[in-house]
């Protein structure tokens, strides 16, 4: 079964093509990096992944499911099992880094036990362990962006989309935590979909890439 | 007050009455809170502000009409309960207690009565150089920039001006009030800003009513009373009662017809003569206040208040141009 | 996700269904009555006095806003991002103004600087006739209503300054002086509250009657107001009411273009540590400027009415007048403005995520309606209302509340939807893929994030709705009157002292929202 499944997806922004007729599969436990020039389409193929946007043609799949088709999201963000990690990494402010992660674990109906069980162990994974109750503006630029990644893998989704995670990064910084993002899929094996415009992150972290330009797939490899 | 007595004990089961109020609150609401002691129903009451200030009860009581929420509309002037029974919003009632108020001052059929009144007054300065006998000295010359009247489009004024055409007639009419604009007459938002206006000798002269008049000279202002045109063949004073009348279809009307009764009595006519709204006793026998003349002893302008709501409406279009809209 | 019925769409729906019945539905029954006859429009609108009226207003409204928003800003700014002693009771008295209706406020001005007032007392005759010629005029006018809206200004600029992410100021900061910091940065990024704060007070002057009527200064609502009061005509008030909506509609566009495709994202800034300006040398001068601005704009107007109440006995009477309207004001409004609050945040969240089709609608309504005089809405409700099959709506408080959530949705879902601007969209995005559905991002992500604003719109639409007079005078049961009416009905032939007492205890009234809300700030800025 795949993870991420596009069949013939077209979508248009006002009248302007964004994508068109793209499709691809990802499978179970794949790396695969969505690239290309910006304004090409990159992060319209995750938000439709999310949920937050539906094809104007074509089918998305997610785990075997439809879950879009022809214009209606026929499953909603919230129930597509996904992880995603934000541009601008979107931590609540209002809430503790715990707070943060276990915002996910609630959602699945988990007792407490399991939740700070897991809790604890990712943030363990991230090095983050004792700083359950600071609040995100009080952290450094990697250790929110560690927060960020952790929250999106603690509920053991089905894929984690990644948007451009590391920008805003110095290279030593960026360097370690694309490290880091390699570590933790070869620890939890999970799907992933990382968009991204650099060479460089897209030579480390794709084992295959989804290549767009101006909407239209320029090359799977 | 026996009739009252046996009518509580008798068969009363709502214990409310809903009251719709354009005499000032501080006047009415003591009346109506006696009532309540002495009777046991609970007044439920609606009050009014000054007109130019703020749309108010007769635009709730027209647009209430198909449903009606009270049982009694108490006005400060006839022609207002007359533009109910226009409207078709009052009830006629002949309550025991209007047979001692002069036909004059109630509606034939019932449709409202009339009592304690004010009359219209001029209210002068001390210190003012002009010595104003009647309405007319409005226009005269010598009195330019020196007067201040209440928006004719509100209140008791609106009948002043109705009254007035009623009596000399639309030509006369239409001068004199041309003759206010030509004689840099003020407008004032009330009849108590005119006399408070006068009482600061911002201005010499207004006409208003006789209890805003009394209530400046309580308070120590400077100023005269002079009652207008009272010589031969002169207009006179024009009388404004206290007007009350029955709505239609109201949800307690057996208490509202009861409210009525108390309201036209001696005992509240003498009230609201002693208190500072210092109003004119249309009862024989009832007191009037100290520094006002007993009704009997003016010379009053004869109107019918009926006539003087249609003279109203049809000065309507004449005022409107005169103001200007 | 557009076309799935689902609960986000029902509630957001919902919201719009009681904004329809509340506001819309009276509206349309007015236009239905105006529309009775071509008379009705030409007798006003036909008429041309009625547009050098218009003429007026909006002459009237643009320096009350230029002079509202000049003032109200700076004090604003020295409020909210200085460490100026005492800011706190600085803000509470400035916004004092709020709580009287302009009338009053005009009343107020009359006893300090009219003849025989306090000015004229402390400074002669001569003096005292000067400046009352200067009040009752256009000059006059334009202070009367610059004190009676400046707290708006003031309220919401100190609300959005301090939204302001303190990082955005350090990297300004590190180049510039304060000044420029806050010229180019701060006052640019709270721009959303700011001309929020000037569109509204340009639309309240715009529809404001009986300050400039006591003014003895001729303005556009008196044609309508006259229709009411002098010819009974529902159908003529509301056509001569309808310009207005053009008023509105150009307001909305003037803050669209102002505002256009500006997004203020500033990452999830939280309303705490605030970067301040450390005035130095600058601060005994400045405090000595603010106490004597206070002292001017709102210590004499309100000191003039009040200082004649101040007898035991004028006091006693004043409670004894007051009655239950005191309570009734605290609860009516506190009620109001929570209903406001919470459809307000459903509304803000409609336009701003432009969650349904006609979402521009919704907010050029609302707008059109908090211009609209309170008579024509009310007159509107009692026709749509007033029915047996309603009377448990009509006959009790329920339907003052209706009146109250029509004239002012606009005021709570334009302030909530200003502090929604400024937080960014990925934050509820997030959550939805956490696996949060809709009433669980409401309650933990999204009113969170737009706590600040919620208090502020609470605050504000207490205050508004306190002192209301058009709809509390003509839709509150009978027996069941507020503080603000009342007092309006007493003020005929009510003696000066009994007036002024009644205003004091208005005041005192002021302090509760504000003390709310004030709690309700820390209470929040401590849990978060």
């Amino acid at each position: 079964m795949s993870a991420i499944e596009f069949q013939g997806v077209s979508k248009r922004y006002r009248d302007r093509p964004v994508l068109c007729d793209l499709s691809f599969r990802i499978e179970e436990g794949e790396r695969v990096v969505v690239h290309g020039p910006s304004g090409c389409g990159k992060t319209t193929v995750l938000r439709l992944v999310a949920g937050f946007l539906a094809p104007d043609e074509g089918k998305v799949l997610v785990g075997g499911r439809v879950v879009a088709s022809e214009g209606i999201a026929l499953i909603g963000p919230e129930q597509r099992r996904l992880g995603m990690v934000f541009q601008d990494l979107a931590l609540w402010p209002h809430l503790t880094v715990a707070q943060n992660l276990d915002f996910a674990l609630k959602a699945q109906g988990l007792a407490g036990e399991i939740r700070r069980e897991r809790l604890s162990d990712m943030l363990a994974r991230v090095q983050l362990s004792g700083s359950e109750d600071v609040y995100p503006a009080r952290l450094s630029g990697g250790q929110q962006q560690r927060v960020a990644i952790a929250r999106a893998l603690v509920a053991q989704p089905l894929a984690v989309l990644m948007d451009e995670p590391l920008s805003n990064l110095d290279d030593e910084l960026r360097d370690e935590l694309c490290g880091q993002i390699l570590d933790l899929h070869a620890q939890l094996g999970f799907t992933l979909v990382y968009v991204t415009h650099s060479k460089e992150e897209m030579r480390r972290i794709g084992v295959r890439s989804i290549r767009l330009r101006e909407g239209h797939p320029a090359g799977m490899g | 007050m026996l009739i009252l007595a046996g009518c509580s004990k008798a068969s009363n089961p709502a214990k409310n009455v809903v009251v719709y109020v354009s005499e000032d609150q501080v006047f009415s609401e003591p009346i109506l809170k006696d009532f309540e002691k002495e009777t046991g129903i609970q007044v439920k009451a609606v009050f009014d502000t000054e007109e130019a200030k703020s749309t108010g009860v007769m635009n709730r009581l027209l647009a209430e009409k198909n449903n009606p929420q009270a049982d009694v509309y108490w006005a400060n002037e006839p022609v207002r309960a007359d533009v109910l029974r226009q409207q078709g919003i009052s009830a006629p009632f002949k309550p025991a207690n209007a047979q001692q108020i002069p036909a004059q001052f109630k509606d034939e059929q019932g449709y409202w009565t009339g009592f304690s009144a004010r009359a219209r007054v001029l209210v002068v300065n001390r210190a003012a150089k002009t010595k104003p006998t009647s309405v007319l000295s409005y226009v005269d010359p010598e009195a330019k920039g020196k007067a201040v009247i209440a928006n004719p489009l509100f209140g008791t004024t609106t009948a002043q001006m109705a009254a007035l055409f009623s009596v000399w007639g639309e030509e006369r009419g239409k001068q004199f009030l041309a003759g206010l604009k030509a004689n840099q007459v003020k407008l004032s938002t009330s009849n108590g800003e005119s006399a408070d206006f006068v009482g600061s000798g911002e201005f010499e002269f207004a006409l208003v009513d006789s209890d805003d008049a009394v209530d400046r000279m309580r308070r120590g202002k400077p100023i005269d009373i002079v009652y207008p045109d009272q010589a031969e063949g002169e207009v006179g004073v024009l009388i404004i009662p206290n007007a009350v009348a029955l709505i239609r279809g109201g949800p307690n009307s057996e208490n509202g017809k009861l409210l009525i009764e108390y309201l036209l009595s001696k005992e509240t006519e003498r009230k609201l003569a002693v208190a500072d709204c210092a109003q004119i006793p249309l009862n024989r026998g009832v007191e009037p206040p100290k520094e006002l003349k007993p009704i009997d002893q003016i010379r009053t302008m004869k109107v019918n208040y009926a006539d003087l709501a249609a003279k109203l409406q049809a000065i309507q279009p004449v005022l409107k141009e005169w103001i200007g809209y | 996700m557009d076309r799935v019925l689902n609960s986000k769409r029902i509630t957001l729906w919902v919201a719009v269904a009681i904004f329809v019945i509340a506001g819309v539905l009276p509206l349309c029954f007015m236009l239905a009555a105006s529309l009775t006859s071509a008379a009705n429009y030409t007798a006003t609108l036909g008429n041309p006095r009625t547009w050098g009226l218009l003429r007026s207003s909006l002459l009237l409204a643009m320096f009350t806003t230029t002079l509202a928003s000049l003032a109200g800003v700076t004090l604003g700014i020295v409020l909210a991002k200085t460490d100026l002693p005492l800011r706190s009771v600085f803000a509470v008295v400035l916004s004092m103004p709020l709580l009287f209706p302009p009338y009053i406020l005009a009343v107020g001005w009359y006893e300090a600087l009219g003849r025989g007032g306090l000015l004229s007392q402390w400074a002669g005759s001569a003096v005292g006739e000067a400046t009352s010629a200067w009040l009752f005029a256009f000059p006059g006018a334009v202070l009367v209503l610059t004190t009676a809206f400046l707290p708006v200004v003031l309220l919401l600029t100190m609300t959005y300054l301090r939204a302001v992410n303190p990082a955005l100021e350090q990297a300004a900061r590190l180049s510039s002086r304060w000044p420029a910091v806050l010229g180019s940065i701060t006052i640019p990024l709270a721009a959303p509250g700011i001309v929020l704060s000037l569109v509204l007070v340009f639309l309240m002057t715009m529809g404001e009657f009986g300050a400039p009527a006591f003014l003895r200064v001729d303005v556009f609502p008196v044609a309508s107001f006259t229709q009411f009061t002098a010819f009974y005509n529902f159908g003529a008030a509301t056509a001569a009411a309808l310009p207005l909506v053009v008023v509105a509609l150009l307001g909305l566009a003037v803050e669209q273009r102002v505002l256009r495709e500006k997004t203020f994202q500033f990452g999830w800034g939280l309303q705490r540590d605030c970067e301040q300006v450390a005035l130095g040398s600058a601060r005994t001068p400045l405090f000595l400027l603010i106490t004597l601005t206070s002292l001017v704009l709102v210590a004499l107007p309100l000191g003039a009415l009040v200082l004649r109440g101040l007898s035991l006995a004028v006091l006693r009477e004043a409670l004894d007048r007051a009655g239950a309207s005191a309570i009734r004001t605290l609860v009516y409004s506190a009620v109001s403005a929570t209903a406001l609050s919470m459809l307000g945040f459903f509304l803000a969240y409609l336009i701003h995520r432009r969650a349904v089709a006609f979402w521009r609608s919704i907010d050029a309504v609302a707008l059109f309606l908090f211009t609209l005089p309170g008579s024509v809405i009310a007159i509107g409700l009692i026709a749509v209302w007033n029915r047996p099959s309603t009377n448990w709506i009509y006959a009790t408080p329920a339907i003052l509340v209706t009146g109250f959530i029509a004239q002012y949705a606009a005021l709570s879902t334009r302030t909530i939807l200003a502090g929604f601007a400024q937080t960014s969209p990925s934050l509820e995005e997030a959550a939805e893929v956490a696996g949060a559905g809709w009433f669980r991002r409401v309650r933990e992500i999204l009113v969170p994030l737009a706590m600040p604003s919620i208090l502020v719109s609470w605050a504000v639409t207490f205050l508004f709705c306190a002192r209301e007079v058009s709809l509390a005078l003509l839709l509150a049961p009978p027996g069941q009157d507020t503080l603000t009416a009342r007092t309006m009905t007493l003020m005929a032939n009510g003696s000066p002292e009994l007036v002024a007492a009644l205003c004091l205890l208005s005041m005192s009234l002021t302090a509760v929202p504000l003390a709310v809300y004030g709690a309700a700030r820390t209470l929040w800025c401590k849990a978060v």
